[in-house]
């Protein structure tokens, strides 16, 4: 085992970073702050190693992964966690899949070996594999009561055509109906092994014990990986007429999205800086301008995910139905000013501070930190990108912006969803 | 200044000249919470105005004469902090998140658009428009459709009974005066409570609260609002949402009179036992064993006048309705009926022990705990949660149960997107 480097003040604690002789990453931040120690164990490349037949693999993994393991039944896992009064949970996201916990300190150890134990050999029962699927099928029809879903559903299937980012996590119901045990115990051993786990830990821990007890837990762990592919990208265009969706709802839901580039495009640090500019909080361009001046939303924002392949980047508000046309107007004229000229000045070093101010924010807590230096990890970025990040962000000039405005957000995919009548007059 | 000893630091509470009431921790974090709680929920508002608390909370992000409109939110924001505010039936309360170099210009802001706010024709005129918009989202949204519902049943003619957004009509009805004079009633220093958590020192903390929150003449507290609970009477209903795209049931129980807060607390170890992770009795049989709900949630309301003990289930099929309202009503009549087992007991305390542990992480979860315990009155005793909900016994749970929830008493709900199930 070697200790690859220890760096970093800019976290609370220090952290560290070690190989584990299996290939297994591991990252250990000492805060003592409070009594909680919180870990997450991640593994690539999530939705991105699912085929079009399998969409919702990885989040059916996820609900039947605490469902049983070789020595401990469904109903003894629960017991194990609540008896603690700890927290342990997972998820299936675009990019990766990630097992979560969160105890206090004294409880840690013991949390630890059962995730770790989860990880390495879940039984996927049958008859717990066939509830989860049941009831994921009910959870994507819930999904369908919120516009927000239904149009941002729209768009990605436009954005991305058979790209798993096309589809949420859950998958869609044929993909999910057709997937069985066999096809999550198959997963399983295509993907989960120690090259492809990063192991992230944040709390009032010993780095060094932590680190013994992570290898003593994972150490002895020798599976051997499969390469796997990145899926390749589509390149659609967007259609001449707008996506429209009727839905019996008060209001309309207007999104304009567009394909923007990846983490590691040198573009990312500029699109990051126009989404905050256009719609992140109370001062942003999108807010000021829809909501307050104009009264046309009262949820109005910008979305662009950081993500391995490229990531959509949209704008949204939702409007009385009888405002959808003059909505859609005040909102592509928004992205029309973009393109025009460089943005002044004083506004990039508002958006640069509030962006930078945030990204410290989204630090206080164990989990969070646990979370985001596991994730840059994942990502083949590294944990150090939390450095690199600000660094890059503050290089960013008007320029910059423009170019990545006029290479990315030239022309939008149009998605609606809401009343009949409001969708025909605009489509 | 009285001190509150809790297990990290002591918490300080105070009263200043001006009447406003401070509660204060230091804690070493680089971020300060500030949280300005102001006794006037939408409970407060007269009937014909509809609305006009949640209406005002709006109003104040629109600036004073000293921070127009934008400068507020551009100064908190700019060095990444956040700001945001919440109404509910019994207070509003307005907090910011700053780093913590920034946190005096921050208070000074905060406090100087929340007792000083424009409140300006044209600004309430988008502002309303704004609202409607909200109105409108909420609207399409099938869980706050029902509980509108609930509340209007449970409350009767009791405030709580009203929609804390308005309705379209009441919101016509409120003016740039109206807004000015529910402002000045209650958006006084001596009807607020503010708290602050971070490493400020006390001094400096008191010195700025004393300059921009000074004393207001004329201004005294105000009665609360005497208005008795309706009877409420067992009450099944259905309610028919084309938007829907699964059913909710709700039962929903009117808790009057908790004058204690170990009550409340107990509630809470009530909705665990039956909802709070795969083991809870109500989770277990009902999503694990049977799959008949997608989700099953048990939640205490606490609420000055009377709250609400609710159980929501969502579920897909209206056949198996009366299937899962059978498995609720042995569920509940059995907590009634028997002894919780001790062990099962330990874990849910363990549970929310933990919660609470978990809860309280950052300045800002924990200047939220202290705001809204200290304006129920029961900041003090809230310090000994976690070692009050450890002691409570098989026989206090039967008891509250045997209290508070008899199946007889029920208000019940079924929202179903089919026509006619």
């Amino acid at each position: 085992m070697t200790l690859e480097l220890q760096a970093s003040g800019s976290l609370q604690g220090r952290w560290y970073r070690w190989g584990l002789d299996n290939g297994l990453t591991l990252l250990v931040v000492d805060n003592p702050a409070v009594d909680i120690v919180a870990a997450r164990l991640f593994l690539r490349p999530g939705m991105l190693g699912e085929a079009p037949h399998q969409w919702g693999l990885n989040h059916l993994v996820a609900a039947t992964l605490t469902k049983g393991t070789h020595q401990r039944s469904a109903q003894a896992i629960a017991l194990a966690v609540e008896s603690l009064g700890a927290s342990l949970g997972t998820e299936a996201a675009p990019d990766y899949f990630v097992l979560g916990l969160k105890a206090v300190a004294g409880d840690f150890a013991e949390l630890f070996a059962l995730a770790s134990e989860l990880w390495r050999c879940p039984s996927f029962p049958a008859a717990e594999v066939a509830l989860e699927q049941q009831l994921t099928l009910q959870g994507l029809r819930l999904q369908q009561e919120q516009p927000f879903t239904l149009a941002y559903d729209q768009l990605r299937r436009a954005l991305y055509p058979d790209h798993p980012y096309s589809v949420s996590t859950l998958g869609t119901q044929e993909s999910v109906m057709s997937l069985t045990a066999e096809d999550l115990q198959a997963y399983h051993q295509r993907y989960f092994c120690p090259a492809h786990t990063v192991v992230s830990i944040c709390g009032r821990v010993e780095p060094q014990r932590v680190r013994d007890w992570v290898e003593r837990c994972l150490g002895d762990w020798q599976v051997p990986c499969t390469n796997w592919k990145l899926p390749v990208l589509p390149t659609p265009s967007p259609p001449p007429a707008p996506l429209g969706l009727a839905r019996p709802t008060h209001q309309s839901l207007v999104m304009l999205g567009y394909r923007g580039p990846a983490v590691t495009s040198a573009d990312y640090p500029a699109m990051k800086l126009l989404s905050t500019y256009l719609g992140n909080g109370l001062s942003s361009r999108l807010f000021v301008e829809l909501r307050e001046k104009q009264g046309l939303a009262y949820d109005v924002s910008a979305f662009y995910p950081t993500r391995w392949q490229s990531a959509p980047f949209g704008v949204y508000l939702g409007t009385a139905a009888t405002n959808t046309r003059l909505a859609l107007g005040k909102l592509a004229a928004e992205m029309q000013r973009l393109l025009a000229a460089p943005l002044p000045e004083a506004e990039l070093l508002t958006a640069r501070s509030k962006l930078l101010g945030q990204y410290a924010m989204g630090k206080q807590t164990n989990a969070q930190i646990a979370q985001l230096l596991g994730w840059y990890e994942v990502l083949g970025l590294g944990a150090d990108y939390d450095l690199e990040f600000p660094r890059l962000i503050q290089q960013m000039t008007p320029e910059h912006l423009w170019r990545a405005a006029q290479h990315y957000l030239r022309q939008p995919w149009v998605s609606l969803v809401g009343p009949e009548p409001a969708l025909a007059e605009i489509t | 200044m009285s001190q509150l000893l809790c297990p990290t630091s002591p918490i300080h509470t105070t009263t200043l000249s001006s009447g406003l009431q401070v509660v204060y921790q230091y804690v070493p974090a680089p971020v300060v919470a500030i949280d300005f709680w102001v006794r006037a929920g939408a409970a407060a508002e007269p009937e014909c105005y509809n609305g006009l608390a949640h209406a005002l909370e709006h109003m104040v992000f629109r600036g004073s004469q000293d921070f127009p409109a934008g400068a507020f939110d551009h100064l908190i924001e700019k060095h990444g902090g956040m700001t945001n505010a919440a109404t509910s039936q019994d207070y509003a309360h307005y907090y910011i998140l700053t780093a913590l170099e920034y946190w005096r210009e921050g208070l000074t802001a905060l406090a100087d658009i929340l007792l000083r706010p424009s409140l300006g024709a044209e600004a309430w005129e988008q502002e309303r428009a704004v609202i409607a918009e909200e109105l409108g989202q909420a609207q399409d949204h099938p869980d706050w459709v029902g509980q509108q519902v609930l509340w209007r049943h449970c409350y009767g003619a009791h405030p709580y009974g009203r929609p804390i957004l308005g309705t379209a009509d009441s919101l016509a009805r409120i003016t740039p005066e109206v807004l000015r004079e529910f402002h000045r009633q209650y958006y006084h220093p001596g009807n607020m409570t503010v708290v602050v958590v971070g490493a400020i020192p006390w001094e400096s903390l008191e010195a700025v609260l004393e300059q921009v929150c000074p004393t207001v003449a004329g201004a005294g507290t105000v009665p609360p609002l005497v208005c008795p609970l309706p009877r409420v009477t067992p009450w099944r209903s259905q309610l028919h949402l084309p938007q829907a795209e699964q059913g909710r049931l709700w039962w929903v129980w009117p808790v009057a009179g908790v004058g204690e807060v170990t009550t409340g607390w107990g509630l809470d170890l009530v909705a665990t036992l039956l909802s709070g992770g795969r083991l809870a009795r109500l989770t277990q049989r009902l999503r694990e064993e049977l799959g008949w709900v997608q989700d099953i949630d048990c939640h205490y309301h606490q609420q000055v006048a009377g709250g609400l003990w609710q159980i929501t289930a969502w579920l897909s099929n209206a056949e198996g309705l009366a299937a899962v309202e059978a498995v609720l009503h042995q569920e509940v009549t059995l907590l009634q009926e028997e002894l919780v087992p001790r062990e099962e007991l330990r874990r849910a305390q363990r549970q929310l022990c933990h919660a609470y542990t978990f809860g309280t992480e950052t300045p800002q979860q924990m200047a939220r705990l202290y705001g809204y315990y200290h304006q129920m009155g029961w900041l003090e005793q809230s310090l000994g949660y976690r070692e009050r909900l450890r002691q409570f016994r098989p026989e206090e749970v039967q008891r509250l149960a045997q209290m508070y929830l008899s199946p007889q008493q029920v208000v019940r709900l079924w929202l179903t997107p089919e026509e006619s199930a």
